[in-house]
């Protein structure tokens, strides 16, 4: 079984990775909901899915690479993988992230970057470094003696153009434009991969390059952006984290967690708004109907 | 190879596909991604022709360059 990442008899998480510090830094009545009582949508949320399948195809890929298969047996082996873990994958009223594009999106994306790709795999130990969970204690102190952890998972670490970048895929349906690249800096998951790498792996990464899929309902599109990082900007970033941590303490000792009602409408509007717009004492009927328990856990191993 | 085909390898079960079955389909793709292009990869229209106007604020810059050279 998998340990938690609270402090045992209390609301206070200790472990945090991207996705939960990112929710109580969007709206702490959202990080609420998510992990302290563990509701998620009943319906699946095919982002996660398609960008799941195709991290695990390339991450796979560059395994057999590495285990000295030619691009031509990586790739049928990887197709092969993702055939059978997707097989019952079939989103409805969807047109974009569905099977057959993951497919198609694996293939082109090695096709064009496969063995022809400058960014080159970093070696850590005599072992590729692809798919690395890293845990680190941050030395601001939590509760009860114990500091608070950052967590997380990198999909690989590159050396490209003399410099170590950490590189994360992302699948979208938005153009790849430099709009879509600004999005990432600042950025909260890009500056605690850049800061994970610096620390658990010993290895001072520029930033983070973004290969990015537009998934396109005849065709993919691919484009590379850079999200950089400096000494000075991952310090600051871990300075403003402890602020964050530090509210999360007080939110967990008065039980209070407050709405941010600015945030509502962000990316097409918050799961958890219809909720949140019902009156206080109905709440919870409708997250029984709409919404199933599964409790998001940063110290899981993917 | 068909897009019928193509659909065809895709609903079977994974565990049965041979790699013929998808080397059929990264072939498919490979052919796809090969044709496909997307409207600012395909080829450039020829420039138009535009009629040069006079612009004294150009024709400063070109004298204060005389100047500095």
């Amino acid at each position: 079984m998998t340990e938690s990442p609270f402090i045992a008899d209390t609301s206070l998480q200790y472990v945090w990775d991207s996705t939960s510090l990112g929710l109580l830094k969007t709206c702490p009545r959202k990080y609420y909901y998510t992990l302290i009582e563990g509701w998620v949508k009943k319906e699946k949320s095919v982002h996660l899915d398609f960008g799941g399948f195709y991290a695990s195809a390339l991450e796979n890929y560059h395994k057999k690479i590495f285990a000295g298969l030619s691009h031509e047996d990586a790739l049928d082996d990887t197709i092969s993988q993702t055939l059978i873990a997707s097989a019952n994958f079939s989103p409805d009223n969807e047109t974009y992230k569905t099977r057959e594009n993951l497919i198609r999106s694996i293939i082109w994306y090695l096709e064009e970057f496969g063995p022809n790709d400058p960014a080159t795999t970093v070696i850590i130990d005599g072992r590729p470094a692809v798919e690395l969970t890293f845990k680190f204690d941050t030395d601001i102190p939590a509760l009860n003696g114990m500091n608070f952890v950052l967590s997380g998972h990198l999909d690989r670490l590159v050396e490209f153009c003399g410099s170590t970048y950490v590189m994360d895929q992302k699948t979208t349906k938005m153009s790849l434009g430099a709009h879509y690249f600004k999005m990432y800096s600042p950025d909260n998951q890009m500056s605690l991969y850049s800061l994970a790498s610096r620390i658990v792996f010993n290895t001072p990464v520029s930033g983070v390059i973004i290969d990015a899929a537009q998934i396109l309902v005849g065709s993919t599109r691919f484009a590379r952006g850079f999200a950089l990082r400096s000494e000075a900007e991952l310090d600051e970033w871990l300075a403003d984290t402890e602020v964050w941590l530090d509210r999360a303490k007080n939110y967990a000792e008065e039980e209070k967690w407050p709405m941010n009602d600015t945030a509502c409408g962000n990316y097409g509007g918050c799961a958890f708004r219809d909720v949140c717009s019902k009156s206080p004492q109905v709440r919870h009927v409708y997250l029984a109907s709409e919404f199933e328990k599964k409790h998001w856990n940063p110290l899981e191993i993917r | 190879m068909t897009e019928s085909s193509i659909d065809l390898l895709f609903s079977q079960d994974p565990l049965l596909l041979t790699k013929e079955d998808r080397s059929k389909i990264i072939e498919a793709y490979r052919n796809a991604q090969k044709n496909f292009r997307t409207p600012d990869e395909k080829a450039p229209k020829p420039a138009k022709q535009v009629k040069k106007k006079f612009d004294p604020a150009l024709a400063s810059i070109d004298l204060d360059l005389d100047g500095i050279l």
